[in-house]
C-alpha cells in the first residue's frame, strides 16, 4: 500500500514539478533580462513554439510506446522543401501533398518496424538520411525561398486571432486532439498498454502492429505540419531548418515527465515540456548564451529525465 | 571405497512473496554416489539446484560442503567448494572456440604479451582436459556453434570439471539437468559412461531427470520431491517406476477442494478441431476434439509441447503442419488479436510478463480485450469503464482499494482475477487457462476452481494446463496426454470416475 | 530406452536443422561482403574507367578511408556488445577541436606537440569512460546516452573555439596528413595500425572474447564471473581513443580546429560496420569484416563522386544500405518485442 501511495504521488508530482520548474524559469530570465517579458516577445514566444510542440506531440505516443523517431527534423525540413518547391504548382494542394508525405514517412518507418522488426531508433535514422539527401536535391543545396505570389498560402496562419497567433491555436488543437485520443478512445488505451507491456498487449489481442503503424504514420504528420509552420514564420524552406529539433523534442518529452521507456505519460506533460524547453532556449538566447550551450544543455537533460524516468525495476533486464 | 558425506543440506526452505517453492529440504550426498532427484513440474527441483550453485539464497536452512558451511554468492563461489552444474539451457557462447568456452573467464592463466591470450597453449589444456572426460577427438579450435548438441554436452562437462577444480577439493559435486532430452540412445550410453567414470574417481553427481527409466538405471540413491517438500528417499535397486510415480503425483487432495461436484458433462456440438497439428521442434500430430462447455485438460512435462500447442491454438504461433478447425471453417490465425476475433483468448502462465499490465489500473486491465464492443463510435466512456471494472471486482470478490488502482498492488490470487475477468469481459466461447493457479494463495485458488465450473456451465470451453497432475484430472472432462511432441494418451475424466493419477503419469515420462 | 522411438525426434531433429542452418548462414555473411566489394568495383570500373587507374584505388580510396577505418574500429566493439553508438560526430569533432588548442596554433601560445596529441586521446578516452559508466551504472539503453553525448560533445567542442576556428600551425601534426610514405600519407598508416590494434585486442585477447560473449547472451558471461559492467566501459574507452585518433587526424588535414571535422561521420561508419558483417544483434562479425566494410563505402562514395552522382545522395544511399542489411539479416525470432 505505502508503494502504491508513493507511486501516486510521483506521477501527481511530476506535472506539479514542471509546472513550478517552469514559472521559475520564466521568473529567472525575466530578471536577467527584462525583454524577455516584453508583449510581443510573448507573442514571438508563441509562434516559435508552434513547430516544437506540433512535433513533440507527434512523437509523444511514440515514445510512450517505448520507442524513438530520429526522423522528426528530418521529416520537417523536407516538408518545409516541398511546400515551398510546390507552392507555385499546387497552390493549397501542396498542403495535401506535404501532409501526405509526413503519412508516408511515418508509414515506412512502421513498417520497417512492425514487419522487419527493425528497432525503431535504426529504422527512423535511415529513413533520416534519405530524406536529408532527398531534402538537398529538391532544394537545390540551399533555402529556396516561398514566392511572394504564393505568401497567400501561409499568410493566414501568421496572422493573430486575439492576442493569439493562428499557428500558435493550431498546434493547440493537435495537442487537443492527441488528448482526446489519448484519455477517451480505444487507440488511447492501446497506446499506454502497448507502452506498458508488449507483451501482455499481445497475449490480451491488441493489435500491436497496426497500432505502432498508426502512431507512426500520425507522428509523421505532425513533424510535416510543423514544417509548414516553419515556412509560415520563415517564408522560406530549407533542408536542415529541422536538424536541431529532433533532439529538442525528445528532450521536451522527456523535461515533462514522460517516462522514455513507455506507458507512462501524457500530452500535458510535454505541454509543459515543450514550454520548458522553449523557455530555456528562448531565455538563453535572449541573455546572450552562446547557441552550442543548447546542445549541451539539452543533451544533458535527456539523460537525466531518462535516468529520473526509466524503470528500472526489472534487475534482470538486459541493457543494451 | 570408503564413503564421506560431501555434501548435505537441512532444512532448506525458499520463500517467493508469498509462495512456499522448497520447505524444509534435507539432503546428503555421499562421495562416489549418483544421486537421481525427480518430481513433478514447480516441484522444487530446478530452485533447489539454484540455491546450491548460488543463483538465489535459501530464505533458511543450512548447507555443508566437504565438511564446511558455506552459502554461495555466484556460480564461482559454488566452484570454489567444489559444485559445479550442466545446465539445461546450454551456456556456450557460439562463437567461441572450445577451448574458450571451457577456459571462459579463466583466461588469465594463459597471459602472453602482457593482455594477450596463448591460445594454442589453452587448445592444448583443453585437449587434455576433454580427453579426460572421454572426449579427446573433438578439436579445441573449432567454435562451438558447429557442434552438435551431443558433442556441446560434452564440453559443458569439460567446462564444468574444469571449474570445479578450482576448489581443489577431493571430492566434486556436479549437479545434471536434463541432460538427455536431446540425446540418441548412442550418446546416452557415452553420458553414462562418463558419469559413471566420475563416480569411480570419488566424485558425486546428482541427475535431475524426467525419464524415470534413466534415473533408475544410473543413480544409487533416488530423491523424490513433490510441491516443495521431499517426499522420501529410496535406494534405486528397490525401486520400480509404480513407486516412483505414486511418490511423485499421489496426492489426496479432497475433491471437494477442486469442486469436483459442481462438473458438468459437455455439450454435444465441436467449437474446436484440430488435425494433425504440428509445430516444428515442439510437436507433431495433435488432434482433438473440443466440445461445448468442455473442460479439456492437457498434461505433460517439460518439452511434453503442451505449452507450444497453446501458443499455437491462441495464435502466437504459426503451426508448421496440420489445421485447425472451428464450427466447420478451417482457421489461420496471424496473431493472438486474430484469434480473439475468432472467440478464443487465453490467461497466459506467466502473469507478470504476459498476463497482467501492471501499471495499469484494474479497469484499465480488464476491458483491453473488449475494446471495439464497449465504445460508442470512437468515444471510449471512463464512466462505462468504471462500471465494468466495478462489476467484475463485484462478482469475482477481487480485493482491492477500488477499479482505479494499480494491478501491481495486488496480490498474486487477485492479480489473476484481473485477468480473467480480462478473459471473460472479451465474450470469448474457448478460453485457454495456462496454469491458471500458479502463484495464487490456496483462498483464491478455490475461487478460481468454482469460477471454471461456472464458466463450463455457461457453455465457454475451456482448455486447462494444471499446475499439477491431479489439478489437471480433477478440473477437466477429458485429459489429453503429451510426451515428447507426441499425445499419448486421451482419457475421459468424469465426475465420478476419474482416473488415477498414478496411471496417468505413466502417459507423461 | 526411450529415446529410439520417434518421441524425441521432433525436437532433437530441429535443433540439428538450425545448428546447419546456422553454419550455412555463417558462410553467407563471410562472403556476401567481399562478393559485393568486388561487385561494386567491377560496376563502377565499367561506368568510370577512371576508377580502375592505380592512382585511384591505391593514393585516392586508401587515403580516403582511413579515418572512416579508425572510427570503425571503435564502434565495432560497440556493436558487436549489442549495442550502439551514436556520438560519433561529436566525439570526433570535439578531439579535433580540443587538439587544436594544445597543439601550436594560432589561438593560443600553447604549444605542446606530441604531449597534446597524448592529452586529447586521454581525454576522448575519458569521455568515453563516462558514458560507459552511465550506459552501466545508470542502465540506459547505448542508443540514448550516446545519441546526446554525441550532442554534449558538439557543443563542448565549439566551446573550445567560440565561433573563431584556430588554425593549426604545428608542422609535425600537418605533416601527418602531407607527408607521405609509399605513396600514403602518414595519416593512413596510423589507420592501419588502429586496425591491427584492434585485430589483437578482438582475437588474442580475452577482452575480445568477453565482448562476443556479452552480444551472444549476456547472461552466461555475468553467471561465469566475468565482470560485464567492465568490460562495457573498457569497449566505450576503445571507441573514446579511437574518435580521439579520429578527431585529431581531421584536425591534421584541415589545418583548424572546428566542429566540421566530425562531419559527415557517423552514417559511413555504421553503415562500414553494418555492411561489412556484423550483426546489430551483437555476438558475430568483427573487426576484419569492418575492414572490407569500410572499403565497400568508400570504394562506394568515390565510385559515386566519379560516376558523376549527387554528393547529396551519399547520405541516403547509406541510410538504405543499412536498412537494408538489418532486414535482409534479420534472425530475431518471431516474438521477440523490438522497441
Amino acid at each position: 500500500m505505502m508503494q502504491l501511495k508513493n507511486k501516486v504521488k510521483i506521477k501527481v508530482n511530476s506535472t506539479i514539478i514542471g509546472t513550478i520548474a517552469l514559472i521559475l524559469l520564466v521568473g529567472i530570465f525575466g530578471m536577467v533580462n527584462s525583454s524577455f517579458l516584453a508583449s510581443n516577445n510573448i507573442g514571438n514566444i508563441l509562434t516559435d513554439i508552434s513547430p516544437l510542440l506540433t512535433m513533440a506531440i507527434g512523437v509523444t505516443f511514440i515514445i510512450m510506446i517505448g520507442s524513438t523517431d530520429l526522423s522528426i527534423g528530418a521529416v520537417c525540413s523536407m516538408s518545409s522543401v516541398l511546400f515551398v518547391r510546390y507552392a507555385e504548382l499546387l497552390g493549397p494542394g501542396a498542403y495535401l501533398l506535404v501532409i501526405v508525405f509526413g503519412l508516408f514517412s511515418g508509414l515506412i518507418v512502421g513498417l520497417l518496424h512492425t514487419q522487419f522488426k527493425v528497432p525503431s531508433f535504426i529504422a527512423s535514422l535511415g529513413i533520416m538520411s534519405v530524406w536529408q539527401s532527398l531534402s538537398l536535391v529538391f532544394s537545390n543545396n540551399g533555402t529556396i525561398q516561398l514566392n511572394p505570389k504564393q505568401w497567400y498560402l501561409t499568410d493566414w496562419m501568421g496572422s493573430k486571432f486575439g492576442l493569439l497567433p493562428i499557428v500558435f491555436l493550431i498546434s493547440i488543437i493537435v495537442a487537443m486532439v492527441y488528448l482526446f485520443l489519448q484519455t477517451r478512445t480505444s487507440f488511447g488505451k492501446k497506446v499506454f498498454t502497448i507502452g506498458a507491456n508488449e507483451r501482455s498487449a499481445v497475449m490480451s489481442g491488441i493489435p500491436c502492429a497496426r497500432t505502432k503503424v498508426l502512431i507512426f504514420s500520425l507522428a509523421g504528420a505532425c513533424y510535416a505540419a510543423a514544417g509548414i509552420m516553419f515556412v509560415t514564420k520563415l517564408a522560406s524552406g530549407s533542408p536542415n531548418l529541422g536538424d536541431d529539433f529532433t533532439l529538442l523534442a525528445i528532450a521536451a518529452v522527456a523535461l515533462g515527465g514522460t517516462s522514455l521507456s513507455g506507458g507512462r505519460g501524457s500530452v500535458i506533460n510535454t505541454l509543459i515540456g515543450v514550454a520548458i524547453a522553449m523557455v530555456i532556449r528562448n531565455g538563453m538566447t535572449v541573455t546572450g548564451v552562446d547557441g552550442f550551450w543548447q546542445k549541451i544543455v539539452f543533451g544533458s537533460i535527456i539523460i537525466i529525465a531518462a535516468y529520473m524516468t526509466t524503470d528500472r525495476s526489472n534487475k534482470e533486464q538486459v541493457i543494451k | 571405497m570408503e564413503h564421506t558425506t560431501i555434501f548435505s543440506c537441512k532444512n532448506i526452505t525458499k520463500d517467493f512473496s508469498g509462495m512456499r517453492a522448497l520447505d524444509s529440504i534435507d539432503m546428503d550426498i555421499k562421495s562416489g554416489e549418483i544421486v537421481g532427484l525427480i518430481g513433478e513440474n514447480g516441484a522444487g527441483k530446478s530452485t533447489l539446484l539454484k540455491i546450491i550453485m548460488g543463483f538465489q539464497p535459501a530464505t533458511s536452512g543450512e548447507m555443508y560442503m566437504n565438511g564446511e558451511r558455506f552459502s554461495p554468492a555466484g556460480t564461482r563461489d559454488a566452484n570454489y567448494k567444489g559444485i559445479g552444474m550442466v545446465y539445461q539451457e546450454q551456456s556456450l557462447i557460439t562463437n567461441l572456440t572450445v577451448a574458450q568456452n571451457i577456459y571462459f573467464g579463466f583466461e588469465k592463466k594463459f597471459r602472453q604479451f602482457g593482455i594477450g591470450v596463448n591460445w594454442k597453449e589453452m587448445n592444448e589444456q583443453a585437449r587434455r582436459v576433454l580427453a579426460e572426460v572421454g572426449s579427446g577427438e573433438i578439436a579445441p579450435g573449432k567454435k562451438a556453434g558447429e557442434l552438435n548438441f551431443a558433442t556441446r554436452q560434452m564440453v559443458e562437462i569439460a567446462k564444468v570439471l574444469n571449474s570445479v577444480r578450482l576448489s581443489n577439493a577431493d571430492h566434486y559435486l556436479i549437479l545434471l539437468d536434463e541432460p538427455t532430452s536431446l540425446l540418441n540412445d548412442n550418446e546416452i550410453k557415452l553420458l553414462f559412461k562418463q558419469v559413471q567414470k566420475l563416480k569411480e574417481e570419488g566424485h558425486s553427481i546428482v541427475f535431475v531427470s524426467h525419464r524415470l527409466d534413466e534415473v533408475l538405471e544410473l543413480t544409487d540413491r533416488i530423491y523424490v520431491f513433490k510441491d516443495g517438500k521431499g517426499v522420501g528417499q529410496v535406494e534405486t535397486k528397490k525401486a520400480d517406476e509404480a513407486t516412483l510415480y505414486e511418490m511423485m503425483v499421489g496426492r489426496s487432495t479432497s475433491g471437494e477442494y477442486f469442486k469436483i461436484e459442481k462438473q458438468k458433462e459437455p455439450g454435444d456440438e465441436i467449437v474446436l478441431e484440430v488435425k494433425d497439428l504440428a509445430l516444428k521442434g515442439a510437436f507433431k500430430e495433435v488432434s482433438f476434439q473440443l466440445h461445448k462447455g468442455e473442460a479439456f485438460g492437457i498434461c505433460g512435462v517439460v518439452g511434453s509441447g503442451k505449452e507450444e500447442l497453446c501458443s499455437v491454438l491462441i495464435g502466437d504461433d504459426k503451426p508448421t503442419a496440420g489445421t485447425i478447425w472451428q464450427n466447420g471453417s478451417q482457421r489461420k490465425f496471424s496473431s493472438p488479436a486474430d484469434a480473439l476475433k475468432h472467440g478464443i483468448i487465453t490467461v497466459p502462465k506467466e502473469r507478470r510478463v504476459e498476463g497482467i499490465v501492471e501499471i495499469r489500473s484494474i479497469g484499465d486491465n480488464i476491458i483491453i480485450s473488449n475494446l471495439d464492443e464497449i465504445r460508442q463510435g470512437c468515444y471510449l466512456s471512463p464512466g462505462k469503464i468504471k462500471d465494468i471494472g466495478e462489476q467484475w471486482i463485484d462478482r469475482l470478490s477481487i480485493k482491492c482499494t477500488g477499479v482505479d488502482a494499480l494491478v501491481q498492488s495486488l496480490s498474486g490470487g487477485n492479480a489473476q482475477k484481473v485477468v480473467f475477468a480480462r478473459a471473460l469481459q472479451s465474450s470469448c466461447r474457448i478460453l485457454i487457462l495456462n496454469h491458471p493457479t500458479r502463484g495464487v494463495d490456496v483462498g483464491a485458488k478455490e475461487e478460481i476452481y468454482t469460477l471454471i465450473r461456472e464458466i463450463t456451465a455457461q457453455g465457454i470451453s475451456v482448455i486447462v494446463l494444471g499446475d499439477t497432475l491431479d489439478e489437471c484430472i480433477a478440473l477437466s472432462n477429458t485429459v489429453m496426454v503429451m510426451k515428447d511432441g507426441f499425445v499419448t494418451k486421451i482419457v475421459d475424466a468424469p465426475k465420478y470416475n476419474k482416473p488415477d493419477q498414478v496411471k496417468v503419469a505413466q502417459f507423461m515420462m | 530406452m526411450q529415446n529410439s522411438s520417434k518421441e524425441s525426434i521432433t525436437i532433437a531433429e530441429e535443433f540439428i536443422r538450425e545448428t546447419k542452418k546456422q553454419e550455412q548462414r555463417a558462410i553467407i555473411m563471410k562472403l556476401v561482403p567481399i562478393v559485393l566489394l568486388i561487385a561494386l568495383i567491377i560496376i563502377f570500373g565499367s561506368i568510370t574507367p577512371q576508377f580502375l587507374t592505380v592512382s585511384n584505388l591505391y593514393s585516392n580510396i586508401l587515403e580516403q578511408l582511413s579515418i572512416l577505418l579508425v572510427t570503425s574500429m571503435g564502434t565495432t566493439f560497440v556493436i558487436l556488445m549489442g549495442g550502439i553508438d551514436l556520438s560519433t560526430e561529436g566525439m570526433v569533432g570535439f578531439a579535433g577541436c580540443f587538439v587544436g588548442l594544445l597543439v601550436q596554433n594560432s589561438a593560443n601560445d600553447m604549444n605542446l606537440g606530441i604531449l597534446g596529441i597524448i592529452i586529447t586521446i586521454l581525454f576522448s578516452a575519458l569521455i568515453g569512460a563516462g558514458i560507459g559508466l552511465i550506459h552501466t551504472k545508470l542502465r540506459l539503453p547505448s542508443f540514448i546516452i550516446t545519441f546526446s553525448a554525441g550532442y554534449i560533445a558538439q557543443g563542448l567542442g565549439v566551446l573550445t573555439y567560440k565561433g573563431i576556428p584556430a588554425a593549426i600551425l604545428d608542422e609535425g601534426i600537418r605533416n601527418l596528413y602531407f607527408h607521405k610514405i609509399a605513396g600514403l600519407p602518414v595519416l593512413t598508416w596510423i589507420a592501419f595500425v588502429v586496425f591491427f590494434i584492434a585485430l589483437f585486442l578482438e582475437k588474442k585477447t580475452a577482452f575480445g572474447r568477453y565482448v562476443f560473449a556479452i552480444g551472444d547472451n549476456e547472461k552466461i558471461p555475468v553467471m561465469s564471473g566475468v565482470n560485464v559492467n567492465k568490460v562495457k566501459i573498457l569497449v566505450f574507452v576503445w571507441t573514446g581513443i579511437c574518435f580521439g585518433i579520429a578527431g585529431i587526424m581531421g584536425a591534421a588535414k584541415l589545418g583548424t580546429s572546428q566542429i566540421y571535422i566530425g562531419q559527415d561521420l557517423l552514417f559511413p561508419t555504421l553503415t562500414a560496420v553494418v555492411v561489412g558483417g556484423t550483426s546489430m544483434s551483437g555476438g558475430q562479425g568483427g573487426v576484419v569484416n569492418t575492414l572490407i566494410g569500410v572499403l565497400i563505402v568508400t570504394v562506394l562514395q568515390n565510385g559515386m563522386v566519379m560516376a558523376g552522382v549527387p554528393n547529396e545522395l551519399q547520405k541516403g544511399v547509406q541510410g538504405l544500405i543499412i536498412i537494408s542489411v538489418i532486414v535482409l539479416s534479420r534472425r530475431r525470432s518471431r516474438k521477440q518485442i523490438v522497441k
